[in-house]
């Protein structure tokens, strides 16, 4: 049996579920923290970035406030890497959780943490997918003059159903027939977009252009203990859990760390521990 | 699409359809009338294009007159409004009841500046002339409407609710309005004691802010 819950899990558990508790105590109690939009203490804020570029084209106007938050923004992210996807989106997490609850009723689904991993090299690199969406969004801002994203990103459609629920309970809005639209279409994105993550959201694709430039905590093989580099055996236990489908032995995939969103799961599952997140990047062994 | 295998694109023209779909829903299928805003909404247009839907206006309001809307249209999903059946907004003059006033809160925590720099109504800047007393730092959100098929005579709820002074009866014992002291604060319409339905079945009150920018006649 697989054991699911390792220690990269439950912590990345423990800081998923910590900043939704934030999220809901902000939203329960009146203070001014903000959603997933934008989460912040008075005017210190931290702002999703492709909401920020998405009202940029949409209103084509260049605000500085905003501006400045969304460098702060890049540079954590361009230090921390996509920590983002790990630590903070809950996606990846409910739909996990949907998919164990719906295999109990429809068992011939696979679900989302087994997707399959094609275990040949690709020739070339695959169009990514996410770009595609990616320009898309921020297009289709500039010509329709909202946040085209926004309206539909899961992560919003999350925290409006919580609110939803919350304002229902506290009568702190009033709420209407569209407001069935919020739950229909987040269901509807967490069961048939199962591989939303890698293929389609935007989000993960601008978070994985900016840590094109991360250079710290990025997974690190010793070479002279991993099984495969060193020749010992088959070992592929790293590339066939890691939910980005990154090779870090860098043998089979064309996938490059920037996706990489520092989970951890490649460590745990490492038999002999070689893997490792040095923060500053160790010096390639020398190839021979 | 479940099995995860290799159809990317017909999962990917899927979501294009999806998405497509989304996009006409939302331009085509609004709010039949438009919604007073936050303070420093300046136009509809622009406020719609920046507004990334935090919620952080909502919670940071010590009125807690700003709602999300969750009903009507796609667009305006999740966008605050204020709601003046259940508060007014005083601009955050005498928030908590503060010796030194705060700045209007839910300007300070909005990241997109979605309510930004505020519209300053000129009529509040000729404080002497206006015989205007209080200092208000006041921005247009809308302007009151009375109707007086509704409105009773003799009553003058909404003038004491008035802070700035803008409801005065005529003669005859009705509520007019001074136009340029109006800022759409929504007070008169928080406190005003009348109710009819409107053509469109709406509830409505005897004084109505219409939100800045909408047609009067479409109230
Ligand atoms: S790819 Fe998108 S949905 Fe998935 S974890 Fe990252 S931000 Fe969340
Ligand atoms: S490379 Fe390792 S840490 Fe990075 S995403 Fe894959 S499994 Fe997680
Ligand atoms: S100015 Fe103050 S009282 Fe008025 S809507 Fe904004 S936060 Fe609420
Ligand atoms: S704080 Fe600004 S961006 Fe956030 S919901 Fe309010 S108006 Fe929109
Ligand atoms: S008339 Fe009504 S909306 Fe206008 S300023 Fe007075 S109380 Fe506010």
């Amino acid at each position: 049996m697989k054991k699911w819950l390792t220690k990269g899990a439950l912590l990345r558990t423990i800081s998923i579920s910590l900043v939704l508790i934030i999220v809901i105590v902000g939203l329960v109690l009146h203070t001014d923290w903000g959603s997933y939009s934008a989460l912040g203490i008075g005017e210190l804020i931290a702002l999703c970035p492709l909401g920020y570029l998405e009202t940029f084209f949409a209103s084509r106007l260049f605000i500085p406030r905003a501006f400045v938050v969304f460098l702060g923004v890049l540079l954590i992210t361009i230090v921390l890497g996509k920590v983002f996807c790990a630590w903070i989106c809950p996606f990846p997490l409910t739909q996990r959780l949907l998919a164990r609850i719906t295999n109990k009723f429809f068992p011939k689904n696979t679900p989302a943490d087994t997707e399959a991993i094609d275990t040949e090299v690709p020739k070339r690199a695959r169009l990514d997918t996410r770009l595609l969406t990616l320009v898309g969004v921020l297009g289709a801002s500039l010509f329709a003059g909202f946040p085209v994203f926004c309206l539909v990103c899961p992560l919003g459609l999350t925290f409006a159903l919580i609110a939803g629920i919350v304002y229902l309970i506290t009568g702190g809005a009033s709420l209407g027939l569209t407001f069935l639209f919020i739950p229909v279409f987040l269901v509807l994105e967490l069961l048939f977009f199962r591989r939303w993550c890698s293929k389609i959201c935007p989000l993960g694709a601008l978070y994985a252009l900016i840590s094109r430039g991360n250079r710290f905590f990025r997974p690190h093989i010793d070479a002279e203990a991993c099984l495969s580099l060193s020749g010992r055996t088959e070992c592929s236990h790293c590339y066939q859990v890691c939910k980005e489908h990154i090779d870090i032995r860098a043998t089979q995939t064309t996938k490059t760390l920037a996706d990489c969103s520092k989970c951890r799961d490649c460590s745990d599952v490492c038999p002999v521990h070689a893997v490792s997140f040095p923060v500053l990047p160790k010096k390639k062994p020398d190839a021979d | 699409m479940l099995k995860g295998g290799k159809i990317t694109r017909r999962e990917f023209i899927a979501s294009g359809i999806a998405a497509v779909a989304v996009l006409t829903g939302a331009l085509n299928f609004r709010v039949k009338k438009l919604l007073c805003r936050p303070p420093g909404a300046q136009t509809e247009k622009r406020f719609l294009s920046l507004c990334v839907r935090c919620n952080r206006c909502v919670e940071a309001c010590p009125q807690r007159v700003i709602e999300p809307v969750l009903f009507g249209g796609l667009l305006e999903l999740r966008t605050p409004w204020l709601n003046f059946r259940k508060s007014y907004c005083n601009f955050c003059h005498d928030a908590g009841g503060l010796k030194t006033p705060l700045p209007p809160q839910c300007v300070v925590v909005c990241p997109t500046a979605a309510l930004g720099t505020l519209k300053l109504n000129p009529a509040f800047t000729l404080n002497k002339e206006t015989g205007y007393s209080k200092e208000v730092r006041t921005f247009s959100i809308g302007l009151a409407k009375i109707n007086t098929d509704f409105c009773p005579q003799h009553c003058d709820v909404c003038k004491k609710a008035c802070p700035y002074f803008a409801i005065e009866l005529d003669d005859n014992g009705y509520a007019f309005l001074t136009e340029n002291r109006c800022n759409g604060c929504g007070a008169c319409e928080f406190y005003c004691p009348e109710e009819y339905v409107s053509k469109t079945g709406e509830i409505m009150r005897a004084v109505t802010v219409v939100p800045n920018g909408a047609r009067l006649d479409s109230v």
